[in-house]
């Protein structure tokens, strides 16, 4: 197993790796104060799959209370990190909202209407 | 008969403004974005609107902490008209450089002339993932994800920009 870790701000980020499954956490509050932080964190994550591809990448935000848009851009650049890979090396992202946050569902269609094809979005 | 009352009635969510000037900070905008998001959402019995309002709120005074060539700004959030149809609006006021006044204001009249907002974000997407440098996002997304219209108003150094929402009280979204 294999973990990255982000604690910056007020916002905390892991990426767990076990085999094929990869699990990419966040918690509190991705703002102004962390965004190079976590534009940082997502370049790694991304350069561990491709190192070791795997074919999905759970990116768990049920308890990220709110993401600003610099952070946004983070996932952006993430997003079309993926899309420049090789098509048979690019990985499926699959985001777990909370509709709790109310945030996510309009983001995460911003999101998900970029990438196309590579998101899937679970809402609970 | 016929005259309007200052009390609060059942089901009006009046009177229900505030406005604060202070010394933004990216620590104290959390605590103001947290305090829209309760406040509102208490007195609009409407959490998804009052998210909505949030999310202006934290976009628009992080602007000014970027931007911003004091360390002043005022927020203020009004809840105006009466029912069935109410307007709400988020305005912040702060003093910027003439050149991201310019920007900002460029940002807000294309975003006011583009037949279609949201394919107007996706573009800027993929822009903003080039930027080495903030985002460029900011704006487009209040517009986009709120659905709120974005006015804003220059005199001199002093800047205002505010967020503008139609709200039918019992219909969110």
């Amino acid at each position: 197993m294999s973990t990255i870790e982000l604690v910056a701000g007020e916002v905390r980020a892991s990426c767990v790796r076990a085999g094929e499954q990869v699990v990419v956490s966040f918690l509190g509050t991705a703002d102004a104060q962390v965004d190079a932080q976590l534009e940082g964190f997502l370049g790694q994550v991304h350069a561990m799959i491709e190192r070791e591809p795997v074919a999905e990448v759970i990116a768990d935000l049920r308890h990220l209370e709110f993401m600003n848009s610099s952070c946004f851009k983070a996932f952006v650049t993430w997003l079309v990190a993926v899309r420049r890979l090789p098509r048979a090396s690019q990985y499926r992202i699959r985001f777990r909202a909370s509709e709790r946050h109310h945030w996510q569902k309009r983001s995460l269609h911003a999101l998900s209407y970029f990438g196309g094809d590579l998101i899937t979005i679970e809402a609970g | 008969m016929g005259e309007e009352s200052d009390e609060p009635r059942a089901g009006s969510p009046l009177p229900a403004a505030f406005s604060m000037r202070f010394s933004p900070s990216n620590q104290l905008i959390s605590i103001v974005r947290r305090f829209v998001l309760a406040f509102y959402g208490r007195v609009l019995g409407d959490n998804e609107t009052s998210g909505l309002l949030a999310l202006a709120t934290h976009e628009l005074l992080e602007n000014a902490v970027k931007y911003g060539i004091n360390d002043e700004a005022s927020l203020a959030v009004e809840v105006r008209g009466a029912a069935p149809t109410l307007e709400i609006v988020v305005t912040l006021r702060n003093q910027a450089r003439a050149e991201h006044a310019a920007a900002a204001m460029a940002m807000i009249e294309a975003l006011r002339g583009c037949e279609d907002p949201f394919s107007f974000y996706q573009a800027l997407m993929i822009e903003a993932a080039g930027r080495q440098q903030g985002s460029g996002l900011g704006l487009a997304r209040i517009r986009v994800e709120t659905g709120m219209t974005l006015e804003m108003k220059i005199e001199g150094a002093t800047v205002e920009i505010s967020a503008h929402m139609r709200y039918e009280p019992g219909r969110s979204g």
